[in-house]
């Protein structure tokens, strides 16, 4: 064996290190024979491996065959000119001149079809990259992000252009991405794009392994994201998960570590710094209690996170299969805070009665447990004076009133931890009784359970200053989501007409429950939330209990067709009718149509002589998509038992039945119109690669939640459709491939997006408002933060424009106010948090075994309300309190420190254009000779959120911006962190 | 093709057999009208009486009806603490705007229970045939809507009159004048509260509860539009007096104590309950007292330290006034469990609350008495115990007193203003101190810096009341509500003043609403 797989790899040296001229000379000399030939040969894939069931054909002919299991072949050709196609599932196909040949042994050289033909996912189906006619980006695993991911959309960050990602928190418990594209188009609906997963249309990234994804595809614009009606207008992202492989099983096994860093901490008064001041006659009153404590180090360390990832894959040309497993500890900087995860994914493939039958069965599974600690834990350390000392004389935690609280006691003695179990399996049968017909139906499952416990002990801050005993909560919840998809596939080709239509049925149902009970005062500090029975609260009357359930329905009729005509001239269109049962009675169903068309200048015969463009295709489309609200039942009038209005009656509380919403039978989905031209293009031999797309999106009947009157209406505010909102903007993206030699390659990607957003109206026939305040201030400012106004843009803050601090008075001068309390009349305008350009840079650099990535993201156009700076930069509270540094600067270059009430105004509005250095990877793969086991070795090292460049004071420019209330840099629970991670990659 | 078409039709045939069209809402947890019905009369009546004390939530009633006066003020403290945009330091100074979020919160409390009252009486309506109990229920509901509009009529004056619950599509309410909801709280309090229960009942309206509602409607007449009557309002307050079931508890703390549902003087109150009360005495505890005091009562929060008492409205008590203790926490704060006096975090200064408040925009931490009417259980959660007096016999009686003064009947205002004060005085304190003469009753007297008539039983009515939502309508009734000098407010003599700003939002939301004269 050893032997043969040692003779295979020196003809493969052999073949691809024959000079060409003798390769010319045998094709010369095989001209003159005449006789059938028959050609034997083996064929390996890309390891080495013999592959079983490839099929080798005589171009042009009907003559063909497929190797054997140990990947031999043999076939008779009559010329000697003949070339054969050597094709397998998953593989590039290779044609090979046989050239008087004998003996033609073929490897394949890669696993991957990219460099050939990229096929597209569209959902529902999948087309060559060259007929698509609407805004369609794919991304390979090969240009993910490297690194440790939280959650799999990271992947994608910086990558495409209009999709903005962006990474606020470095918890690795929170999976949570601020995800945007091409702008805002919705007020309250939700702004997550649809994720479909290997078909799974809301398929849980929970149930996903990030190392285990083989490409993600984002439709961006309406005309592709209309078959998916309803869901479709932020976008829908396709995931599809690493295939199976045939042949002979092969092992992988991808491992790395990381730590993380705190990225650019806040500075902050130091216990030195405080007793500096303190000797200014000016803040003589600040309370020294006497230790030196730096509070952030106390509660911060750097864990090493692990992830171990091992997969199998292997079969044969009928069937299939992968298994993998992953298991991925997460350990964040503040200590306590972790999270595990172990997923395993099986799949199966299967193929009979001549691939008429094609059966192919899923299941993945994801088992994680996380550790959080209280979300006020980090503002707490932040906030607690640095001459107070962690515990007590006695080895208590020092806790006193009006100090904040302790959060080192925070982090041990408050103890939440949430586990779940995320299973999606999804079962797909296809049947192709005739050549140009498919009849396919997916039946998927998923089924996630989690538990929430949080307890605190007899030692925390509920204990010793809030009197309750240990306190624990206890919280479960069931979600289960089923879908159906019936789909008809037709395709059929006549001379120059390529027609592909597809019909589909699918229907999907989600039904969640969940159930809470919490209760404190509990008689042994042992049990954590594990004997929730035997507090004393439950005796006294003060434990809670809590249960429901909701459920939804979703149920569509969709079709699209495509028309290719001689590869010129292309036509997409496509219609779903779409129901749902969160709408009102009047409006349980809307139709949501497509059509695109592109056009490939570069096939036309004029175009024949312009060498220097390789392909160039223009395309439009136009479609309609919707938002549905995010919650079931808002359509409806509904009540609810309040305990927190009863009615005391002859000594008994009476629980209040009261209205909960207001009935809306005409509630329905916010409809976005969107029309995208776009031109593709590869110039210079295909060094130049890119697409430019422009679009204008226009979202009509927002929903949002309007106050009403009451009465005559039964509550307060009503859900409904009202308003409209454009976005309009121009993407780029495109990549350049310098240097393509063998032992030398250098290529850069980039991508740039613009978008303009407006509000257009707020108001319609029932409902008006010129404007609408949204986002909160938080403690102890208490306003709002933005104001969507008609006619402006969305992320407009509005607050007081402030000139200085006022001589006497203690306050800030707000312009307009003159020596009034300033009021609602004097806010403006003061900045706007929604960035106007994205951008991302990546750069791939091989040369010879050594490989490096870097990438570059910027973002522009925008401010940020620096929160903590707003709260804090204060010095009325620097008696009791830890304040940051900057509250010592005199705002304006004024004589005066600030020691007014902080206010909401433009002060604390910056600017928050940034570069960051996003990620650098760089890789090493070992040459792997004689070695019987081992196959491919690589090591690599990686760096995430390494450097930012930015004139933004606060920690790190990088802020949510997805939703109504963008740029607010709120004052986080937890820090951003820089990672550096190490890894290994092995393939047997 | 035939054959694809075959094969299509056997599919789509199995399709529509096997699939799914129907788009209803299943509902599990969530309660919808067609699961109601008449056995559920009692939760539906509940946040009638429920919703009441969410007027002395945070933004509260109780701020509105307070902290616009001379009693009490609510500075911003040297820590920046109160600030809050300023609307604290703008109700004081009364330079509120329509803006600010008092106008809208209580605004959207109070109709929040005018709609209630309309939909369950709709609800009770449409069962069919009225039951003579149904009745009853109805009339009380009605009773309880008129104290929803006695409010909004007092607050905001100029504001919609909503009497039923079917109203046409898209129908939006319209302003009403003062007047005309003044007499539509008058007209259905006369119709409705002889169908009421006249036995005493703790936390629901009942015959008495509506007269006593009656009477104070009488008696801000005057003020509100300028229709005296006072002639009706004594009548009511006869007829409770005459019904005998209340009387003036012995003690003025145990009316304000944690087991007042026994005093004899309750007529209405909301009650609070640590269980079922997310709603809490927000003025009672939490918006008043330091952070330090929280031990004091081994209370599982600390207090926020905001609210303070009008440094010149304590100095109208006498020292000897036992209500001057009661109603303030003044100087040093003990723990009430070990009776150790209260420090400071770091030991060093002691906890005492002095009565001075020595800036509006940096006040120190201690500066100002604190509002302690109302008994602090000890070991208090969040929630509050806490039973709050909405209406009680000492308010009838000194109702009728001043019914009295306005008819020149100086000697049965002053028996009855002695009657009232008795309690609060030992036996030991001079006559002199002590009673109020009819002599003195009559007098000009100074309150708040300007000489009024019968300005000593105004202060008296302060005193007495001080903290239970009664003194804007006070100085109202005497005019000094924009003409008094007090803590931090200099007068404005502007009459706009005297009633809120319809909230913006409420102008934004409903094209029929006119803002009231001024804003």
């Amino acid at each position: 064996m050893r032997q043969i797989y040692i003779s295979a790899i020196m003809l493969c040296l052999c073949l691809n290190f024959c000079p060409p001229v003798h390769a010319n000379a045998l094709i010369l000399h095989a001209g003159h024979a005449t006789a059938p030939i028959t050609i034997t040969g083996q064929v390996t894939g890309p390891d080495g491996q013999p592959l079983p069931g490839v099929s080798v054909s005589e171009t042009g002919t009907k003559n063909a065959t497929s190797t054997s299991a140990q990947g031999y072949y043999i076939i008779k050709v009559d010329n000697p000119n003949a070339i054969l196609r050597f094709s397998f599932v998953g593989m590039k196909p290779q044609d090979i001149a046989v050239a008087g040949r004998q003996t033609i042994d073929i490897q394949f050289e890669s696993s991957s079809v990219e460099l050939q033909e990229v096929t597209v996912s569209i959902g529902y189906g999948s087309i060559r990259k060259e007929e698509v006619t609407s805004s369609v980006a794919r991304v390979g695993s090969d240009d993910f992000v490297k690194g440790l991911v939280t959650s799999p959309l990271d992947l994608l960050r910086g990558k495409i252009a209009g999709l903005a990602i962006s990474h606020t928190s470095g918890n690795p418990a929170n999976q949570n991405v601020d995800i945007m594209l091409r702008g805002v188009s919705t007020l309250a609906a939700s702004a997550s794009p649809l994720i479909v997963i290997d078909g799974i249309t809301g398929g849980s990234l929970n149930a996903v392994n990030p190392d285990n994804i083989e490409s993600i595809t984002v439709l961006k614009d309406g005309s592709a994201a209309a078959i998916y009606g309803t869901q479709g207008t932020n976008g829908v992202i396709i995931i599809t998960t690493k295939t199976p492989t045939a042949g002979k099983a092969t092992v992988t096994y991808n491992g790395y570590a990381s730590i993380d860093k705190i990225r650019n901490p806040l500075k902050i008064l130091t216990a030195a710094d405080v007793r500096r001041y303190k000797q200014d006659p000016a803040f003589s009153t600040i309370n020294d209690y006497g230790s030196s404590t730096d509070w952030l180090k106390e509660i911060t360390g750097t864990p090493v996170s692990q992830v171990h990832d091992l997969s199998v894959s292997g079969g044969n040309r009928n069937t299939s299969y992968v298994g993998d497993v992953s298991l991925r500890q997460q350990n964040g900087v503040i200590n306590e805070t972790s999270k595990r995860s172990l997923i395993t994914t099986f799949r199966v493939n299967h193929a009979m009665f001549d691939d008429k039958l094609k059966l192919n069965f899923n299941i993945s599974n994801n088992v994680v447990t996380d550790h959080q600690v209280p979300v006020e834990t980090y503002a707490n350390a932040l906030l607690r004076s640095p001459t107070l000392s962690v515990y007590n004389d006695d080895g208590s935690y020092r806790e006193l009133n009006n100090t904040g609280i302790n959060p080192v006691g925070l982090v041990n003695e408050a103890k939440g931890s949430n586990e779940y179990n995320q299973l999606m399996m999804n079962g797909k049968i296809a049947i192709r009784p005739v050549k140009s017909l498919e009849l396919s139906a997916m039946g998927a499952y998923q089924n996630d359970y989690n538990i929430y416990n949080y307890s605190t002990t007899f030692r925390s801050y509920a204990a010793t200053l809030g009197g309750r005993n240990g306190e624990a909560y206890l919280n479960g919840g069931r979600g289960e989501n089923k879908n159906l998809e019936l789909q008809a596939n037709y395709s059929k080709t006549f001379s120059k007409h390529i027609i592909n239509a597809m019909l589909g049925y699918s229907y999907q149902d989600y039904t969640k429950e969940a159930w809470g009970m919490s209760a404190n005062n509990f008689p042994l500090d042992i049990f954590g939330a594990w004997n929730i029975g035997s507090a004393n609260s439950i005796k006294q009357g003060l434990a809670q209990l809590s249960s429901n359930k909701f459920s939804w329905k979703l149920i569509a009729f969709f079709g699209r067709i495509n028309y290719n005509f001689d590869d010129k001239y292309l036509v997409m269109a496509s219609l779903r009718r779409e129901g749902s049962s969160k709408f009102g009675v009047n409006n349980k169903w809307g139709y949501f149509p497509a059509v695109s068309a592109g056009w490939r200048i570069s096939n036309e015969s004029f175009m024949k002589d312009v060498s220097f463009i390789n392909d160039l295709k223009l395309r439009a489309g136009f479609g309609i998509t919707g938002t549905a609200p995010t919650d079931a039942y808002l359509s409806l009038t509904t009540y609810r038992f309040d305990p927190s209005i009863a009615m005391y009656d002859n000594g008994q509380w009476v629980s209040a039945l009261v209205p909960s919403s207001n009935p809306n039978p005409n509630l329905k989905w916010e409809r976005k119109r969107e029309i995208n031209v776009g031109l593709d293009f590869t110039l210079f031999n295909k060094v130049f690669n890119g697409s430019i797309d422009v679009y204008h999106r226009r979202t009509n009947d927002l929903l949002y939640t309007y106050s009403v009157p009451v009465p005559p209406n039964i509550y307060n505010s009503i859900f409904a459709n009202v308003g409209s909102i454009s976005n309009k903007g121009i993407e780029f993206a495109g990549s350049v491939q310098l240097i393509n030699k063998d032992k030398f390659s250098w290529s850069v990607l980039g991508n740039v997006s613009y978008n303009q957003n407006k509000v257009i109206s707020l108001s319609g026939d029932v409902y008006k408002r010129d404007y609408l305040n949204v986002g909160e201030t938080g403690e102890p400012i208490q306003t709002y933060t933005h104001r969507i106004e008609s006619g402006q843009a969305l992320g407009n803050f509005y607050a007081w424009e402030v000139s200085g601090l006022k001589p006497v008075g203690n306050q800030w001068q707000v312009v307009g106010a003159g020596d009034d309390s300033p009021g609602e009349q004097q806010k403006k305008i003061v900045g706007n948090g929604m960035p106007k350009v994205f951008s991302g840079l990546t750069t791939n650099l091989r040369y010879g075994n050594l490989d490096m990535t870097v990438a570059l993201r910027g973002t522009f156009g925008f401010d940020i309300l620096n929160q903590y700076r707003m709260q804090r930069e204060t010095l009325s509270w620097i008696q009791t309190y830890n304040l940051p540094q900057s509250a010592f600067d005199k705002p304006f270059g004024g004589n005066d420190y600030n020691t007014a009430p902080p206010i909401y105004s433009n002060y604390y509005i910056e600017k928050g254009n940034f570069v960051k250095l996003d990620n650098v990877a760089i890789g090493y793969s070992f040459t792997i000779k004689n070695q019987p086991y081992l196959k491919r070795a690589r090591i690599y090292l990686s760096g995430q959120n390494l450097a930012t460049i930015t004139g933004y004071k606060g920690m790190d420019p990088e802020v949510a911006v997805s939703g109504v209330t963008p740029g607010v840099d709120v004052l986080k629970n937890y820090p951003n962190v820089t990672t550096y991670l190490v890894g290994l990659n092995l393939n047997f | 093709m035939k054959k694809i078409f075959n094969i299509l039709l056997l599919a789509g045939t199995l399709f529509t057999s096997i699939s799914c069209t129907k788009l209803d809402e299943k509902v599990y947890s969530t309660i919808t009208p067609d699961k109601l019905s008449g056995k559920d009369l009692v939760y539906q009546l509940a946040p009638i009486y429920g919703q009441y004390r969410w007027l002395l939530e945070y933004q509260s009633l109780w701020d509105m009806s307070e902290q616009s006066t001379d009693a009490w003020v609510t500075p911003t403290n040297a820590d920046g603490g109160w600030y809050d945009g300023g609307k604290w330091q703008r109700l004081h100074q009364h330079t509120w705007t329509a803006y600010d979020p008092h106008m809208e919160s209580i605004w959207n409390a109070l109709y929040y229970g005018v709609s209630t009252c309309n939909r369950v009486i709709y609800q009770i309506q449409s069962n069919g045939g009225l039951t003579a109990d149904d009745e009853k229920i109805v009339s009380e509901i009605k009773v309880a809507r008129a104290y929803y509009y006695y409010q909004l009529c007092s607050l905001y004056g100029n504001v919609p009159i909503v009497d039923k619950f079917d109203q046409p599509e898209n129908y939006l309410p319209a302003t009403n004048t003062r007047a005309q909801v003044l007499n539509f709280i008058v007209t259905d309090l006369r119709a409705n509260m002889d169908n009421l229960s006249d036995a005493p009942n703790f936390g629901r309206f009942n015959k008495w509860s509506a007269k006593h509602l009656l009477a104070k409607a009488y008696q801000n007449s005057q003020a509100w539009i300028g229709v005296d009557k006072t002639d009706s309002c004594l009548i009511q307050c006869n007829d409770i007096i005459a019904s005998g079931k209340y009387s003036l508890d012995a003690s003025y703390a145990h009316v304000f104590s944690l087991s007042n549902s026994t005093s004899p003087e309750v007529i209405l109150a909301f009650p609070n309950d640590e269980k079922n009360g997310v709603p809490i005495c927000w003025p009672c505890y939490i918006q008043t007292r330091h952070g330090l005091n929280g031990p004091s009562f081994n209370a599982s929060s600390p207090g926020f330290n905001g609210l303070r008492a009008g440094p010149s409205f304590v100095d109208t008590y006498d020292e000897s006034d036992k209500r001057r203790a009661n109603n303030f926490a003044q100087g040093q704060q003990y723990n009430l469990s070990t009776g150790a006096p209260i420090m400071s975090t770091d030991g060093s200064t002691p906890l005492i609350y002095t009565k001075n408040i020595s800036s509006f925009t940096s006040a120190g931490e201690f500066d100002g008495y604190r509002f302690s009417k109302y008994e602090i259980k000890i070991g208090q959660k969040t929630e509050t115990d806490q039973d709050w007096v909405a209406f009680r016999y000492g308010e009838t009686l000194m109702m009728k007193a001043e019914c009295l003064l306005r008819k020149g009947d100086y000697q049965g205002a002053a028996e009855i203003v002695n009657q009232v004060r008795a309690r609060s005085f030992d036996a030991s304190v001079p006559d002199a101190v002590k009673i109020i003469t009819a002599a003195q009753l009559s007098a000009n007297a100074v309150v708040d810096g300007v000489s009024v008539p019968d300005g000593v039983f105004l202060n008296e009515l302060g005193r007495e009341f001080a903290g239970e939502m009664l003194r804007r309508e006070q100085l109202l009734r005497w005019g000094l509500f924009n003409k008094g000098t007090w803590s931090f407010f200099i007068p404005t003599n502007d009459d706009n003043l005297n009633i809120y700003p319809i909230p913006q939002t409420q102008l934004q939301a409903n094209n029929k609403l006119v803002q009231n004269p001024g804003y």
